[in-house]
């Protein structure tokens, strides 16, 4: 007789703030298991924790808090170092803290802080925030994207971006890419051990974003 | 970078194409379309509700809903939102912005509400604008049919004071000709405010992206995408020739 196991592969944490259809529906088409849950207790037994989010970032934080997932994810991150990818706010969250409306503290995962993207170039020009748009990825000199998220990518592909605020991380061991806003350069991606974080949106930057969740998921 | 956008106006759960918003020709079912937009490269699709009915918004969130299982580009949702739960009801089919028209010139105060609800990102204020004088627009509602009285440039910027972050700029007299577009409008928004603009209506040719893009940020295509008169590797291909950054792989 087999054993049930529990097959969850990949469990998407909400904390009613996102659309949670595209990266669910992502991960679908790669063919992967999927459980969107509102529950911090269903957390510590996946094997893979997305983080989503769009929106401010006081108000994601307060969201994830009420609902049990800012100390679940603390916890499960420092107990069975589960691979956990931030996305856009979720990202963000993983920083030390953020300073969007009001200085917030974030999850902690990663030394740095979320900053407002500059309205000015460094030739006094005015750009627009927030950035919408595709940005070209980036690889840092020295920094191998070997058995990492980006295995299956190349620099220069293109993933799509929406946000006003961007990581400003303060290790660069940390940073497995960076995009340009105009010539100002921010990191795009980051990882430390099991956490990744990418401040674009993978399930919205064609099939070279969906190469990026199939490495995620990968063994 | 510039984006090419498939802009797709849905009657029933039918692809349709009109001229100047009006005159609407059926050309079937969206799938074909957009499945062929995707694998083309694609940079986003914007799909408008052309009546807006409590039946066709259904018919709607399924469309974008079955979009979401084989398009990863953005998608926005226009037509016919006239509150944000209404908004949220889209955002929750998979559309990742929405465009408002009509329901933010009859209340303002919505695109403060869905910005604040769902972030300025969200919150595409879509304008239907029509020359009534050289270099005057005024903002037209209900499907381009009816005058609001509102001048363009003066709605586009209390739109943005009031939290739109993206501008959709449809010119009603140059929609669906394929002359060109009308580039004086596409300047005077531009300059106007300091978010995206998306322009749309009168693509003919790939030039016409070119020098749309001088203001723009991006360019709507409909008819010479939909009868197969331009292809989107041609436009981008164009626009690379001439210097304007595009997300361009062989």
């Amino acid at each position: 007789m087999s054993v049930l196991r529990n097959s969850m592969k990949v469990v998407i944490i909400d904390y009613g703030l996102s659309n949670l259809l595209s990266i669910t529906r992502a991960f679908e088409h790669l063919g992967t298991d999927v459980v969107v849950t509102d529950d911090a207790n269903k957390i510590g037994d996946a094997q893979r924790i997305v983080l989503p989010g769009v929106g401010a970032f006081p108000f994601g934080v307060s969201e994830l808090k009420k609902r049990g997932f800012f100390d679940e994810l603390k916890n499960v991150n420092e107990k069975h170092k589960t691979p956990i990818l931030g996305i856009c706010l979720g990202m963000q969250m993983m920083l030390t803290k953020g300073h969007e409306i009001e200085e917030t503290e974030g999850l902690g995962f990663i030394e740095g802080e979320v900053v407002k993207l500059p309205a000015e170039q460094n030739d006094g020009k005015k750009i627009k925030v927030p950035h919408v748009a595709w940005g070209q990825l980036i690889q840092p000199e020295d920094k191998s994207w070997d058995n990492t998220i980006f295995r299956y990518n190349h620099p220069a592909q293109y993933m799509y971006f929406v946000h006003s605020y961007y990581a400003a991380t303060k290790n660069t061991d940390d940073v497995l890419s960076l995009t340009k806003f105009g010539d100002f350069t921010f990191t795009s991606a980051f990882q430390k051990e099991n956490v990744y974080g990418v401040q674009f949106h993978p399930e919205k930057s064609h099939e070279d974003g969906l190469k990026i969740l199939k490495a995620f998921v990968g063994e | 970078m510039k984006r090419v956008i498939a802009r797709l106006d849905i009657k029933l759960n039918r692809l349709i194409k009109g001229i100047h918003l009006e005159g609407w020709r059926f050309l079937g079912d969206p799938k074909p379309f957009f499945m062929d937009y995707y694998e083309n490269g694609i940079d986003e699709i914007v799909y408008i509700d052309s009546i807006s009915s409590l039946y066709n918004r259904d018919s709607m969130k399924e469309l974008v809903s079955e979009t979401t299982r084989n398009v990863f580009v953005p998608i926005t949702v226009g037509g016919g939102i006239r509150s944000v739960g209404q908004a949220h009801e889209m955002l929750r089919s998979g559309a990742d912005k929405v465009a408002i028209n009509t329901g933010a010139i009859k209340n303002p105060e919505l695109i403060t509400e869905v910005a604040k609800n769902f972030g300025s990102q969200c919150m595409v204020i879509s304008i239907q604008a029509k020359r009534v004088a050289p270099n005057k627009w005024e903002a037209y509602i209900d499907t381009g049919r009816e005058s609001s009285g509102k001048d363009v440039i003066e709605w586009v910027r209390e739109a943005v004071d009031r939290g739109a972050g993206e501008i959709f700029l449809t010119s009603v007299d140059m929609d669906g000709t394929t002359k060109g577009m009308d580039l004086a409008l596409i300047e005077a928004v531009s300059k106007e405010v300091d978010v995206p603009v998306i322009a749309s209506g009168g693509f003919g040719k790939p030039m016409d992206f070119v020098d749309a893009c001088k203001y723009a940020d991006a360019v709507a295509i409909a008819k010479q995408l939909h009868y197969k008169k331009a292809t989107i590797q041609e436009i981008k291909k164009l626009a690379l020739q001439n210097n304007i950054n595009v997300r361009f792989e062989e």
